[in-house]
């Protein structure tokens, strides 16, 4: 379960304010909006490696808002990946300490083996976010094995593959969420990726402008564009 | 033109000094023992200025790259300060604090820790001119590391300790490495803080200086294009380092 309370965060000129929603546990949670909205600032404060202003940070049973952020058990897929460019790929996906054991079903599953003797500077985008997933799935996995509870946080970790290779992907992270039982939060503007969450959350400027399952959110928009950012027209 | 003229000037007193004494200067290593001495002191001195240049500099540097703080513009500038001092004020300043009449001095004194005149005065005087120079380079160094890349080894259960060894030391090291070098020239090249606190035992800007005025030009020339070569050595690693940055 994630849970955000009245969280606000200060950076430059831009602010978080008053952000609150929740992600039950086990659900799919997505956040849209428009670009400079605050998404990735909203997953960096789950993921701890952001000062909060005001507000609290709940994960399951915990309050974690003074936790350090390697203490929060969270597996988080930044946008480009940022992969550890001296290291290798194998480097890169066990990061976190996990063994084969973890780590080989996760390459095989994402189809990624023979990625792993390849330099992180001669990757191509698209395999860059499948190296990053990899490397955050291991994470999450490693901390069940651990006896924790970890939740999943995926900035547009898609955007940069092919269709078929986002649709297999998008498909692969589904399915682990189920297995593993775990909460995920996934920051997209793709209107499938919305549609087929539990939970969505609408934020702009820094403020959520709606929560809630993406059906009631259709059904009753509290703004005009509510259904534009839930890919309501992609859908026909 | 003024291109021209520019590297002219850099490059005439250099290479007549080099060019005119070099051979006498590196023949006299061989023969001359206080030029061998001075100019091992130097190395000695000038490599533990920088060493402690690191030790110290890299927390700071770290600060400067990675947090804002209410003073920081004032901050950055006192440790700026060295840099634009003439060297001997900053003699005359270390010569303040470290002297013995100083109540700091005269307390290192009393636990057997001498300063002025000893090769400990010739590192104070050398970190105190150099050291800003590695703040600075380490500083440039740590913030081209992408903090993204800290933010999401955290993530992956790094502590900051593990974030500095295992993701900010290694990126940033080349960059640090340059600033060690550039700290380590500076320090060789100092004499201004240094005669004023440590005249003896002599490094070999010092030694240089004694020769011009105690028995002029001749005598100084082998020891200055002596010194001149010792000072190429961390500039052609530099050179070395920066290649090895483009290629990578």
């Amino acid at each position: 379960m994630i849970v955000l309370t009245n969280v606000g965060v200060h950076t430059g000129s831009f602010e978080l304010a008053a952000v609150s929603f929740t992600i039950p546990l086990e659900k799919f949670g997505v956040v849209v909006g428009a670009a400079g909205a605050g998404k990735t600032t909203l997953l960096e404060v789950i993921a701890g490696v952001r000062t909060l202003a005001s507000g609290t940070v709940t994960l399951h049973t915990h309050n974690v808002t003074a936790w350090p952020a390697e203490r929060r058990s969270v597996g988080l897929v930044y946008q480009h990946g940022a992969l550890f460019p001296h290291k290798s790929v194998r480097e890169n996906i066990g990061w976190s300490g996990a063994n084969e054991a973890v780590i080989a079903p996760i390459i095989a599953q994402l189809g990624i083996a023979g990625l792993l003797t390849t330099p992180v500077a001669g990757l191509s985008g698209g395999e860059r976010q499948l190296v990053a997933l990899a490397r955050a799935l291991v994470r999450v996995r490693n901390c069940q094995i651990n006896g924790e509870q970890p939740v999943l946080l995926l900035d547009e970790p898609f955007s940069a593959l092919d269709p078929r290779r986002k649709r297999a992907t998008r498909d692969v992270v589904h399915a682990l969420h189920r297995e593993w039982k775990l909460t995920t939060l996934h920051v997209t503007h793709d209107g499938l990726d919305a549609r087929r969450a539990d939970i969505a959350v609408l934020l702009d400027a820094g403020r959520v402008v709606q929560s809630g399952s993406p059906q009631d959110m259709l059904d009753r928009p509290a703004r005009e564009d509510v259904p534009l950012f839930l890919g309501a027209e992609d859908s026909g | 033109m003024a291109a021209s003229c520019l590297l002219l000037l850099l490059a005439l007193p250099v290479g007549a000094l080099v060019g005119g004494s070099g051979a006498r200067g590196v023949s006299l290593l061989l023969t001359d023992g206080e030029l061998r001495s001075a100019l091992l002191l130097t190395v000695l001195t000038a490599t533990s200025a920088s060493i402690l240049a690191a030790l110290g500099g890299m927390p700071l540097a770290w600060l400067l790259a990675r947090r804002e703080f209410r003073g920081k513009a004032m901050f950055t500038a006192l440790l700026d300060l060295p840099l634009v001092l003439p060297h001997p004020v900053a003699g005359i300043a270390l010569l303040l604090v470290f002297g013995r009449n100083s109540v700091l001095g005269n307390g290192l004194l009393q636990v057997g820790l001498q300063i002025v005149g000893t090769p400990l005065g010739i590192v104070c005087a050398m970190l105190f001119v150099s050291a800003p120079l590695f703040v600075s380079g380490a500083r440039e160094a740590i913030a081209q590391v992408p903090v993204r890349l800290e933010h999401a080894a955290r993530t992956l259960g790094d502590s900051p300790w593990q974030v500095w060894w295992r993701i900010t030391l290694p990126l940033g090291a080349r960059g640090m490495l340059a600033a060690s070098v550039v700290t380590w020239a500076r320090a060789v090249s100092e004499f201004g803080a240094i005669v004023i606190l440590a005249y003896n035992p002599k490094v070999a800007s010092v030694l240089s200086y004694e020769r011009f005025t105690s028995y002029g030009l001749p005598e100084a020339l082998p020891v200055a294009a002596a010194l001149a070569l010792l000072a190429l050595v961390p500039l052609l690693a530099l050179r070395a380092l920066r290649r090895q940055t483009i290629v990578a």
